[in-house]
């Protein structure tokens, strides 16, 4: 049933032949077990070419047992799923019913007619696209991009007939704390884990595995006078009765970030949603391990040529025999003779070993390997068959979590191979990290560590001697064969091969950043994880250069591909952003309100009638306003409260304007400016007390000026005794506005004299309301007619709105939104941030010069006198009519002098900031900032817009359309 | 003209009985005022003389039925069953201003309420998890917070009222998916 599964008991840790799970793999039913991966599972079924490589299309195979997988992606999916493309063989755990499918090949992976590609391999070297797509200039968009997308690519999404396509996944993100993190749950992981938890400390240990151990799964070897097998049972046996200590299993660390903050993604398969953790730790240690390098040498690429350390682990963990027939071409030689030990054992016959001073030159084969060709020590060529070559040209520490803040890691001289430094900020690397491989040594050393990371947090332990740093010498010669006649791969993911790198060098690409970005050379999932040593050490002996004086890459995150849905976490659909409704939401929404969401805000848009559009009932609620009375929620606004002895000065130092002496129950407009004099929010001051001010802020800048002002009276100006409280969310702010509002405003038992006498425009007044509700009401007006800013506590707000309609019924009152209210201020020629005040804008530019006090010190003052501030030149601050009633001034265009037609170019004079139907006067109106605007009154302009294509006669006006005189607002 | 005002709540209240587990989340109509202070020696001033005592930064005193938390070096809560204002001495009657409206408080109920605090907060809370009570102002998930819990089944908490309905949408689905796992 699976013709390489060994039945022998002593194999097959990981697997629980109890369990037998069924998958398919490109339609083929297979069987595997519990605990498998896909990769060992079709390993199992004697199943060994998987996918296509991404370029030539070549058979690729399984090279790897774990997260360095550079060939062996497939499409994934669970039944009535969506299928997910690139997944690593090696990772995925086997479940019931599993789809599996091979990726890159059209029809079938046996039958590849893209393969063809390969033939014309040498034509499709490194900058292939650079330098043939370039033309003819039309080319590209209509006819080689086509095509080229048509190829490109790794895997598609796809639907299975019964999958839902708008199925959505939402994954997790969660924190945890704690004091040392240990990724890795090796042997010195687990070693370090065990001598932090029995300290007491709060331990978190990452393992990407689904099984803690490490090398201890597959290497058999003894660790003080007992195996590894019991070693590791004991241990783990010792960890879990930690209840100090999370052990995380599927978890992968891909991203190390400053002050000791990891993220790291789990697992759960593809039946459960994973969850990426925000880990925060006050000491990391770092005990990744090693990846196995592969060799190169022509046709390293057939499926059968396979890490020795994943050989050992198929077996060991899995019960399962790669092949039958096996060459061995290992530098290590312990290493190679425990290979050669264990597959024996497994039944496996060694068909030849590549001694020292011997070299593996070619294979043989095409949907597998057939055999191998050895030059040895004499130059002779033997050719050897096989169906399985174990290879390893050593370990390249995994480094790249150290290097991601850091990023300087030590090389050793003679193989390039990049260590991690001992310590850099709070991660501590430890074992193979450092370049220590033996046992003994890795154990003392995450010993050693352990200790060193727990006394820099305070924890008393005695310090071991440190151990010495051992590398491992690496013989070149023996790593990359001299004699290559066909396609030898540095990198099998991205199908670079030594010609590639040879051409760049060639070609002047000598830096290492370049050249990677070239030849493609350690990008996509692999990130140099079985590729960079070998490519670097190619292309130092190309550019007879020292391989360590071309560096490194820069390692980013993430180390090995994560879900973007994991990065989302719960944040999506309606929970993508936090939503913010105001106390009125209710009682609007019974009123048929439409809402609109701007930043996290759920603003009233408009109040549409039946059948109304919202250019209708935008329009009836401007006229509403302007002939009667409405009502508009503000409760959005900021609204800071400011008090102390300090509360004038501060307040007085805040504006450009003059607000100091302002008699109490006095509101004034006024105006912020940044350091450098521009505008950077308008808003109003009251005086609420003689040391009580309440300052408001536009809804967009809320946040921002609160920042600003906790910060002046934090650091600007601590000696000024004034207490800041926001208290935006305190009160809902009920805008009523309109000719009838002081009369309907009347109509409430209010404790306040509303009478014009009492209560003129540009005063506050506090009271209150029935059932002596607290009430804080402004006469102040954004729409340009008499208004009445009503503000309640929020709890107050959706029942004071429903006696508000009732009440006002009788003057015809009608809710507005925000669309109404903004055309309002802009007949009324009024600001808003965003548009007029856009973040270069100073007062003089908006006609405001004569609100900048002369005779005191304000935030803004010094730069605002700079010349150039003051120009002419500058844009300012106008009002534009359509010259022709009918025509529609464009929203989003330019202000030119000359029409602008298909081919002439004109220097822009100006653009629009708003640009409306003026229901009031029946016609278009524009706000616009104009060079040298003011002092262009009655000029007649174009405004065009090429998007719309429209172009409108406009004449420059004051920018205040209706009302210039402002009776209106007093009523 | 009658009366008319009411209070209206923040949130709806809402509960999960899902494998036996059962988790409430109620709005608590609380008088919530902040105190904001220029120094953090005039604020410990203000809790002497009140409770008198002064508080660590993260403390909180419970006295009656009015719960004291200071929150920052400079400023503190106090959330009472009534209005606490003219208890204070006129002093310090500048350093209070009553939000009441504009804070919504919580109380989340039920097995394994804690937890879900841990895991979703910015803050540590195990760092604060002493004996008594503990409170923390953190983010959770994307929310601004102040915290405080005497025992893991049971924490409440202020948010700004806006997004309160928010907030018990987002925490309910994140209930609902721990119950699933």
């Amino acid at each position: 049933m699976q013709p390489n599964r060994i039945t022998k008991d002593e194999y097959g840790q990981s697997i629980d032949r109890t369990k037998l799970l069924t998958f398919t793999f490109d339609g083929q039913k297979l069987t595997g077990f519990a605990g498998d991966t896909v990769a060992s599972a079709l390993l199992a079924n004697n199943v060994h070419l998987i996918a296509r490589s991404i370029k030539y299309h070549r058979p690729r195979g399984i090279l790897s047992c774990g997260v360095e997988e550079p060939t062996a992606l497939i499409e994934c999916a669970r039944p009535g799923h969506k299928a997910f493309p690139n997944h690593k063989a090696t990772e995925v755990m086997l479940s019931e019913g599993l789809i599996v499918k091979s990726q890159n090949n059209w029809p079938s992976r046996n039958f590849d007619a893209i393969a063809a590609l390969s033939f014309g391999s040498r034509l499709l070297q490194a900058g292939f696209y650079y330098k043939t797509f370039k033309w003819p200039l039309w080319g590209w968009p209509k006819l080689y991009e086509k095509v080229i997308r048509k190829f490109a690519g790794s895997g598609r999404i796809r639907f299975d007939e019964s999958a839902d396509p708008n199925e959505s996944v939402a994954m997790d993100q969660r924190n945890k704390f704690c004091q040392i993190l240990i990724i890795g749950g090796g042997p010195a992981g687990l070693n370090a884990a065990l001598e932090c938890a029995l300290q007491g400390l709060r331990v978190v240990i990452i393992e990407q595995d689904s099984e803690f151990g490490g090398s201890l799964l597959w290497n058999k070897a003894s660790i003080d006078r007992m195996s590894t097998d019991s070693w590791l049972a004991n241990t783990l046996d010792a960890l879990h009765q930690c209840s100090n200590l999370t052990m995380l299993p599927n978890t992968l660390a891909f991203g190390h970030y400053d002050h000791g903050m990891l993220l790291a993604y789990q697992s759960f398969g593809l039946d459960e949603p994973g969850v990426l953790w925000k880990i925060r730790a006050e000491r990391i240690l770092l005990a990744s391990g090693a990846i196995e390098r592969p060799l190169v040498f022509s046709n390293n690429d057939r499926p059968g040529i396979m890490l020795a350390s994943a050989v050992r682990a198929y077996l060991h963990r899995y019960a399962v025999r790669p092949g039958h027939r096996a060459v061995l071409a290992i530098t290590d030689e312990k290493q190679r003779q425990a290979t050669e030990l264990e597959l024996a054992d497994a039944g496996i016959t060694i068909a030849a070993t590549v001694n020292p001073g011997e070299q593996l030159i070619d294979s043989t084969g095409h949907r597998r390997i057939r055999s191998v060709a050895i030059k040895t020590k004499e130059g002779k060529i033997v050719h050897h068959s096989c169906d399985l070559v174990c290879v390893s040209g050593g370990w390249t520490p995994t480094v790249h979590l150290a290097a991601h803040v850091h990023g300087a890691l030590e090389l050793n001289p003679d193989s390039y191979t990049p260590y991690a430094p001992s310590q850099q900020g709070c991660m501590l690397a430890m074992g193979a990290n450092r370049g220590i491989f033996e046992l003994e040594a890795v154990l003392a050393d995450s010993e050693n560590q352990a200790k060193e990371a727990m006394s820099q947090i305070g924890i008393s332990v005695k310090l071991g001697k440190s151990v010495e740093f051992q590398s491992i010498q690496e013989s070149l010669e023996f790593r990359i064969s001299n004699d290559r006649c066909g396609s030898a791969f540095v990198d099998l993911q991205n199908d670079v091969t030594c010609s590639d790198l040879i051409q760049a060098v060639s070609e002047g690409y000598s830096d290492i950043e370049l050249l990677k970005r070239y030849t493609l050379t350690g990008m996509g999932t692999d990130q140099g994880k079985t590729s960079w040593v070998n490519a670097v050490n190619e292309i130092a002996a190309v550019s007879e250069s020292p391989a360590t004086q071309l560096r490194h890459t820069s390692f980013r995150p993430p180390y090995s591909p994560v879900l973007f849905a994991g990065l989302a976490g719960a944040r999506t659909g309606k929970f993508m952003t936090p939503v913010r409704k105001t106390p009125l939401h209710r009682v609007l929404e019974n009123l048929g309100c439409v809402f609109q969401h701007s930043g996290d805000w759920l603003y009233a848009r408009h109040f549409p009638k039946q059948n109304e559009t919202m250019e209708e009932s935008v329009n009836r609620e401007v006229n509403a306003v302007r002939t009667s009375v409405g009502f508009v929620d503000m409760s959005t606004l900021g609204k800071f409260e400011v008090k102390g002895p300090g509360a004038e000065l501060f307040v007085s130092r805040l504006y450009c304007n003059d607000v100091s002496q302002m008699p109490l129950g006095k509101v004034r407009y006024g105006l912020m400016l940044r350091e450098d004099g521009i505008i950077f929010d308008d808003g109003t001051v009251a005086r609420l007390g003689d040391e009580h001010y309440l300052l408001t802020a536009t809804t967009a800048n809320a946040d921002a000026v609160w920042r600003w002002i906790t910060r002046l009276a934090q650091i600007q100006w601590p000696n000024l005794e004034v207490t800041l409280t926001d208290v935006s969310e305190q009160w809902a702010t009920i805008a009523i506005a309109g000719p009838k509002s002081r009369a309907l405003l009347s109509k409430f038992d209010l404790s306040v004299n509303t009478d014009r006498l009492n209560f003129p425009f540009g005063t506050i007044r506090e009271g209150t309301l029935p059932g002596n509700q607290k009430c804080r009401i402004y006469a102040v007006s954004y729409s340009g007619e008499m208004c009445f800013e009503v503000n309640i506590p929020a709890g107050f707000g959706c029942s004071f709105v429903e006696r508000l309609m009732d009440v006002g019924q009788e003057f015809g009152i009608t809710p507005y939104g925000i669309e109404a209210l903004d055309v309002l201020r802009i007949e009324k020629g009024h600001l808003a941030v965003g548009s007029e005040i856009d973040g270069r804008t100073t007062p003089y530019d908006l006609g405001l010069g004569k609100m900048v006090a002369k005779d005191k010190d304000f935030i803004g003052q010094t730069l605002l006198n700079r010349s150039g501030l003051k120009s002419e030149e500058r844009l300012q601050l106008v009002g534009l009519t359509a010259i022709n009633e009918k025509f529609e001034i464009p929203a989003g265009g330019v202000v030119v002098e000359q029409p602008l037609s298909e081919k002439s170019q004109q220097r822009l004079s100006g653009w629009l900031t708003a640009a409306v139907y003026s229901p009031t006067l029946k016609i278009w109106v524009a706000l616009a900032l104009l060079k040298n605007g003011q002092n262009r009154q009655d000029d007649k302009l174009w405004v065009t817009s090429p998007i719309a294509g429209q172009s409108t006669q406009v004449e420059v006006c004051h920018p205040c359309f209706f009302d210039t005189e402002g009776t209106r607002l007093h009523g | 003209m009658a009366e008319f005002l009411n209070v209206e709540k923040a949130v709806k209240d809402t509960s999960f009985d899902q494998d036996g587990r059962t988790i409430l989340i109620d709005e608590n109509q609380k008088f919530v005022v902040q105190g904001q202070f220029r120094s953090p020696q005039k604020l410990d001033e203000f809790c002497q003389s009140i409770l008198p005592k002064t508080m660590e930064v993260g403390g909180v005193v419970i006295l009656d039925d009015t719960a004291y938390l200071r929150f920052s070096p400079y400023a503190i809560y106090v959330v009472s069953d009534r209005m606490m204002l003219d208890d204070f001495a006129k002093e310090y009657q500048n350093n209070f201003t009553d939000l009441s409206h504009g804070k919504c408080m919580l109380i989340i109920r039920g097995n394994g309420v804690f937890d879900i605090f841990l895991d979703y907060s910015a803050a540590d809370l195990m760092n604060y998890s002493g004996a008594g009570q503990s409170m923390v102002k953190t983010r959770f998930i994307d929310y601004e917070v102040v915290l405080w819990w005497a025992a893991n089944d049971q924490i409440q908490l202020l948010i700004d009222r806006s997004y309160a309905q928010s907030f018990v949408d987002f925490l309910s689905s994140l209930i609902v998916r721990q119950n699933l796992n």
